[in-house]
């Protein structure tokens, strides 16, 4: 048909659609209570809790403050975009906020015992990823009615922010508190469930 | 606009018509010449306007791409793949309608336009196999500069699609949208009340829509 006949059948929207801020702030809130009790539950919170009140609220910061970073980016890339190095700004200094926290925690330990590769492997690596995705599939939910374009790179910020996310109550149970374990495998965990998330994103992003 | 404000539930208001909002404007710099820089601010206070409901603003947006788009994919589409440049036309103006709120006014609308754009050409080279396409991630400029030219018939025929639907959406469809009378007219004249007929048009367009974008 011609396409001015189209045209002519397409009506102005007169609703206003749904705000993409408040849906991921909603959904993200919701996810961090299903991680939350996926800890208490099946991970279990750390018996020496009331010890560590301070460290805990520290790490649980970090799992805040790397999903408000990301978030930025994943707003941005959640709707049709060509251009998106603004919105990494933010995400770039928190990467660099780690690398000079690891960095600082080796050069005043004078050794690398701080990022705790004593202890075997690095569980948050295991346990952050299952944590984190029930989070993911409700961001990913959100940010599919909004017509990503860079359909990867979506999915890799919605990953690391749900990662960022789960950290929040994850900070409850992990008993490793020095900062550049923090600060090196909380971030490799975040980095991962990116990488999930850049993997599936091409599939579970596309919109008609 | 710092884009640390961008933070969760701090998102600037996309629905209210913000022609005096400040965004960043595209300069020489990106590649952008004035006229483009215009264009793009045109494109948005139409945009804006047709989110409002200023139905004119939206026609004339939506014709205004598809001109520009005509022309952009003339020079990228080659001889075998040209007779489907209308039709590509239509799936992209369809997607933009479908999504016409994804866009963020505290952004340039021209990028926003080209991104979708993309999208759609390379879901159909991805559909056709038709793999000698290349459409850059950043050639908004190009697209902007692009003459417009006017248009062409696309395979198919509204009458026949119209056709296809039920009596009421197309007697609803023909009476307020092709013939132009107005709601009530229409509905004294094919005996539906005025919810009717409104709630019919709605059905009947999205139908239509549908029908569009599944062409192969």
């Amino acid at each position: 048909m011609k396409t001015d006949d189209l045209i002519a059948i397409l009506d102005a929207p007169t609703e206003p659609g749904p705000r993409l801020g408040a849906r991921f702030a909603v959904l993200g809130a919701l996810g961090m209570v299903i991680a939350l009790a996926a800890v208490a539950l099946v991970y279990g919170v750390r018996g020496d809790l009331s010890d560590a009140v301070i460290v805990t609220l520290l790490k649980s910061g970090f799992g805040a403050g790397a999903a408000f970073a990301v978030a930025p980016l994943a707003l941005t890339l959640a709707r049709p975009n060509t251009r998106v190095k603004a919105a990494a700004r933010a995400t770039l200094v928190f990467l660099g906020g780690c690398a000079c926290v690891a960095v600082a925690d080796a050069v005043l330990r004078g050794s690398f015992f701080g990022f705790g590769l004593w202890g075997g492997f690095p569980e948050c690596l295991k346990r952050v990823p299952p944590l984190a995705a029930p989070i993911a599939a409700l961001l990913f939910m959100a940010a599919r009615r909004f017509a990503p374009t860079r359909l990867t790179l979506a999915g890799a910020a919605i990953g690391a922010m749900a990662a960022g996310l789960a950290i929040v109550p994850y900070a409850l149970f992990c008993p490793m508190d020095y900062p550049a374990y923090v600060a090196t495998w909380y971030l490799a965990s975040i980095l991962v469930c990116a990488a999930f998330g850049a993997a599936i994103g091409p599939f579970v992003l596309r919109w008609r | 606009m710092s884009s640390g404000l961008l933070l969760a539930g701090v998102e600037p208001a996309c629905h209210v018509a913000q022609r005096g909002a400040p965004i960043r404007r595209r300069t020489a710099r990106d590649g952008f010449t004035p006229a483009m820089t215009n264009v793009d601010a045109e494109w948005r206070e139409l945009l804006l306007a047709g989110r409002t409901g200023d139905a004119a603003a939206y026609r004339r947006l939506l014709k205004e791409v598809a001109a520009r788009l005509r022309a952009f994919l003339m020079r990228r589409l080659d001889s075998a793949q040209r007779g489907d440049l209308e039709d590509i036309v239509q799936e992209i103006l369809i997607a933009i309608h479908r999504h016409a709120d994804s866009y963020d006014a505290s952004k340039p609308v021209s990028p926003w336009v080209y991104a979708i754009a993309r999208y759609k050409l390379i879901d159909y080279v991805r559909r056709t196999r038709r793999m000698r396409l290349s459409v850059p991630l950043d050639a908004v400029a190009e697209f902007l500069a692009a003459e417009t030219i006017e248009d062409a018939p696309a395979r198919g025929d509204l009458a026949s699609l119209l056709s296809t639907l039920p009596p009421k959406q197309q007697a609803a469809i023909r009476g307020v949208k092709i013939e132009e009378r107005s709601v009530r007219e229409t509905a004294a004249a094919t005996g539906m009340s005025e919810s009717a007929v409104k709630v019919s048009i709605h059905r009947g367009v999205k139908r239509l829509i549908d029908l569009v974008g599944k062409r192969p």
